[in-house]
């Protein structure tokens, strides 16, 4: 027990931990998310030197990386001047939360070098600074839709349960429309019914609907389940007997047993529906441009011929995995608790 | 039937007249083939006197409790409790009748809500009542744990941390808490120990007298409850076959099914 | 036989409920198929009222509805707008392509899971937990990632059938060297698709077997000397048959949306790259065509899986 609330609040820690960094995005990235630089378009990583032309340990550096003469997209670092990393640098103004304007940077260089952590794309955009942009649109919206679909389920999954006769038979033969198609081709036929083209924060609200409106269903009908086999309790009889009304009963004494259970299916959902938002992105139906997601980030990679070539595209992928991994072993370890209160 | 007179002309606590309840079936399409649970029950029991209904497993005996509290609508038939028509009463007086009636189901796990302290099971005829306000209830909760014989310090601990003798006295403290009148037992004692039953069977006897209560009880066990009752019924498959006082149904059981519970102890 | 029967009306009255809700939503979308016409200045409006006559665009929806219903019975699924084309010409070749791709990815990662996982959860030991974590890692990795990684692998490597389903050399080729080349370009999807929901029913696989091979019955087959292969396929493999089934319905649906960005992205010629160009072009009836072909697999797919699980233990009283 003592192991498991440490292994719960590791991953907890872990996983806020991605959150805190989208949240300080703007300080974190070095550029604006759509900052272009034509000069450096698909410019490889630049490398962080520590060691200095003579031979000694220094503090961190970089060089200058330029086209190399009549080849196009192919670039050297220039030895010549060894540009330092500095922290804590002003740059492109962002505003923090979208309201207060601020412009100091956790790390930059001095003009006309550049560091580029994660390379640019085709359009000479920084692909780290658009990684942690990409962070807050994906995160954000992923787990506010998940929020809102788990909170829509268990409402409609308790009512369900509570009430019984037409209404939970109504609402089951609707969720079951619901799940008839596979994920993928549900969302995107939703998606589809509404406009494709818009400014880009409709776009965000749009997908937060979307996805919140197709993926209430599957915890819906969990919910219902859950609160159907508390309901059978004995406590929840001498409850009733004592004169309880149905939404005393569901306040008081069913709906803190689902406290489990729903924690369990958010560890497993949020992750779902990011990975939802940032396919639907890769594909090209998401968040519209400017907006960076995780899924435009690493759109670039589905011409995987520039694979080979550009290599570095992938590297947002090493920031994407830890988080996933992280919510999965979060989920490992809520089943083992549910475990033994289970059905 | 030798009950006293005198107390037969008082106005009885409750009184069942021709109660019938069919079992619920999942197709609303066999309404009329569903099996009878209860056929023409009617019983009574006077103020401060205790009725037991024995009877095997599948007789039918939580079926009159359920329906004896509220939690089932008989099909068809009275109940009047205290004079008051439980099955066709007006919102108002259904809130009375909650107060006046409590049920103490038999022990097991899931009888006390495991996240909450005893304080707050004890009280919760009260919260829902909507009687009195948290400190007057607290005081309550105390009182009614000493009353029960348990250690007030009681108060935060949770059901986990108790025994099931403590927890069946628990129930009963959370039952007396509305200051009912009469009080319906499920099998009570069934899964508790030789002496904690013996222990628990005064405790009961000693507050009926404090407080003057109407007990009816259910039970599989004629053993268990027999020194509890004033009188006791058969029931068998969904009719009472005998009714007597203890002493004249120990001593001459009529019926068959009499013969054969007294036989399963004897 | 009841139970079976009963089961078939329930899908077909929900493939029937989804194709009415399809249809009625998917016509409330912005971006009638004839807007690009209308952008065009020069086009007058009259025009463009008898195009949409033509195609029967200007009836009631009511009526559109039974019209296509009924078109649906007779083979004829509609017209394509982007394609200019029936849209049975092509949608039947996509259809075929991605279930060929999903049968093998599904027998193939099935075939894959019962060993490993029935191994898993009889040696318990480091290797097992050695498959834990690396079934953890893959789960991680989002479907598209992990094609994308194969894909940098493939590259690195320089596999020759990379994209599509033929070679371009194809009708060149004879018989059996199309065979080959087929195989060739089908391996690496599949092989993604299978990798995509294997960590999931070595999972689910392993906890079954589990749980059956602490049971009693099993203790007891080994106390009297039954052979442990005999055991396993005729004790234990059965009865971990139970929870499984259903996970035979949910990985028919997971493929199917995992094969959806597999196939856009190796360019496989499948419903998956269709449907989104129909989404993306506003041709609405492709998209619903696909919509139903899509829940035609997954409910039909349930439904079998359903049945398995009725036949392999008829003890087994589904709630409605």
């Amino acid at each position: 027990m003592i192991r498991h609330s440490y292994l719960l609040r590791l991953w907890l820690a872990f996983t806020a931990v991605f959150y805190v960094i989208a949240i300080s995005a703007g300080v974190l990235a070095p550029y604006g998310f759509s900052e272009q630089d034509r000069e450096h378009t698909n410019c490889p990583p630049t490398l962080i030197h520590f060691i200095s032309g003579g031979g000694r340990l220094t503090g961190p550096f970089v060089y200058e990386q330029r086209q190399i003469e009549g080849e196009l997209e192919r670039y050297e670092e220039d030895r010549t001047r060894a540009v330092p990393l500095k922290f804590f640098v002003t740059g492109t103004n962002y505003k923090v939360a979208g309201i207060i304007p601020a412009n100091s940077h956790l790390f930059g260089v001095a003009q006309p070098a550049k560091v580029y952590i994660f390379g640019t794309d085709e359009y000479g955009r920084d692909q780290f600074s658009r990684f942690l942009y990409g962070a807050q649109v994906s995160l954000f919206v992923g787990t506010l839709a998940a929020a809102i679909a788990l909170t829509l389920g268990l409402a409609i999954g308790a009512i369900a349960a509570t009430f019984g006769g037409w209404i939970d038979a109504f609402a089951m033969r609707f969720t079951e429309l619901f799940m008839a198609l596979p994920w993928l081709y549900l969302l995107l036929a939703v998606r589809a019914i509404l406009p494709l083209r818009t400014a880009a924060s409709t776009s965000l609200l749009i997908i937060m609907s979307v996805l919140a409106l197709v993926g209430w269903a599957k915890p819906a009908r969990l919910f219902r389940g859950v609160i159907l086999s508390v309901q059978e309790l004995d406590f929840v009889g001498a409850a009733s007997a004592m004169g309880g009304t149905r939404w005393y009963i569901l306040r008081r004494h069913v709906l803190p047993q689902t406290k489990t259970v729903f924690a369990l299916q958010a560890a497993l959902l949020i992750p779902q529906f990011i990975v939802a938002e940032v396919t639907l992105s890769f594909l090209g139906l998401g968040v519209g441009e400017p907006i960076p997601s995780w899924g435009a980030v690493l759109a670039p990679l589905a011409r995987y011929e520039s694979i080979g070539l550009h290599w570095w595209l992938v590297l947002p992928l090493c920031g994407v995995v830890p988080l996933f991994f992280s919510y999965h072993e979060l989920s490992t370890v809520l089943q083992a608790e549910n475990a033994p209160t289970m059905m | 039937m030798s009950s006293d007179s005198a107390l037969r002309a008082s106005v009885p606590e409750l009184r069942v007249s021709h109660l019938n309840h069919r079992y619920k079936s999942r197709s609303p399409l066999d309404r009329q083939t569903r099996p009878l649970a209860l056929a023409d029950i009617s019983f009574e029991i006077a103020r401060g006197q205790t009725l037991s209904i024995i009877g095997h497993t599948g007789s039918g005996k939580s079926t009159i409790l359920r329906c004896v509290i509220g939690l089932e609508q008989p099909e068809s038939g009275e109940i009047l409790i205290g004079g008051v028509d439980s099955v066709r009463a007006t919102a108002e007086e259904r809130r009375t009748l909650h107060r006046k009636v409590q049920i103490v189901f038999q022990d097991s796990v899931s009888v006390l809500n495991p996240r909450l302290t005893i304080g707050d099971i004890i009280v919760e005829p009260l919260v829902i009542q909507r009687i009195g306000d948290k400190r007057s209830r607290a005081a309550r909760a105390k009182e009614l744990l000493d009353v029960v014989g348990l250690k007030a310090s009681m108060y935060d601990s949770l059901p986990h941390e108790l025994s099931g003798g403590q927890r069946q006295r628990v129930a009963i403290a959370r039952a007396l808490s509305s200051g009912p009148e009469l009080l319906l037992f499920d099998e009570p004692l069934s899964a508790l120990d030789v002496s904690i039953k013996a222990q628990l069977s005064n405790l009961l006897l000693d507050l009926q007298d404090e407080f003057h209560l109407t007990y009816l009880h259910i039970s599989h066990d004629l053993f268990g409850v027999a020194n509890l009752s004033d009188d006791i019924a058969v029931l068998h498959q969904g009719r009472i076959v005998e009714c007597a006082t203890r002493t004249e149904l120990l001593t001459h059981p009529e019926h068959e099914e009499t013969r054969s519970l007294l036989a399963a102890i004897a | 036989m009841k139970y079976a029967l009963h089961r078939i009306a329930h899908t077909i009255g929900l493939l029937a409920a989804i194709s009415i809700c399809s249809f009625f939503l998917l016509s409330l979308a912005p971006g009638k198929p004839f807007d690009e016409m209308r952008l065009n200045p020069q086009t007058s409006s009259a025009t463009i009222a008898a195009e949409r006559a033509r195609y029967g665009l200007d009836r009631p929806i009511v009526e559109r509805y039974f019209s296509w219903a009924k078109g649906l019975f007779h083979g004829d699924v509609g017209y394509s707008f982007s394609y200019g084309a029936d849209i049975n010409s092509f949608l039947w070749a996509r259809t075929r392509n991605t279930l060929l791709l999903t049968f093998t990815a599904t027998v193939l990662a099935w075939l894959l899971a019962i060993p490993i996982a029935s191994w898993c959860a009889i040696s318990k030991g480091a290797a097992d937990r050695g498959v834990g974590l690396l079934t953890s890692l893959v789960v991680s990795l989002p479907e598209p990632f992990l094609a994308l990684c194969a894909l940098y692998l493939a590259v690195r490597f320089r596999y020759s059938s990379i994209g599509g389903i033929t070679s371009l050399d194809f009708d060149d080729l004879s018989t059996l060297a199309k065979l080959h080349d087929f195989l060739r370009h089908l391996f690496l999807p599949a092989l993604i698709l299978t990798l995509a929901i294997l960590p999931i029913l070595i999972r689910h696989i392993r906890s079954a077997v589990s749980d059956v091979l602490g049971s009693p019955f099993i203790e007891a087959a080994k106390l009297g000397g039954v052979p442990p292969m005999r055991l396993m396929f005729r004790g234990v493999l059965p009865a971990a048959a139970n929870p499984v089934f259903p996970l035979l319905g949910f990985s028919i649906g997971y493929l199917l949306s995992v094969s959806l960005v597999v196939e856009s992205i190796m360019q496989w010629p499948g419903l998956g790259p269709l449907f989104l160009e129909s989404i993306f072009s506003r041709d609405l009836l492709v998209v619903l065509d696909v919509v139903l072909l899509s829940a035609l697999f997954m409910v039909g797919g349930n439904l079998i899986a359903d049945l398995l699980l009725y036949w392999n233990d008829p003890r087994i009283r589904v709630r409605g």
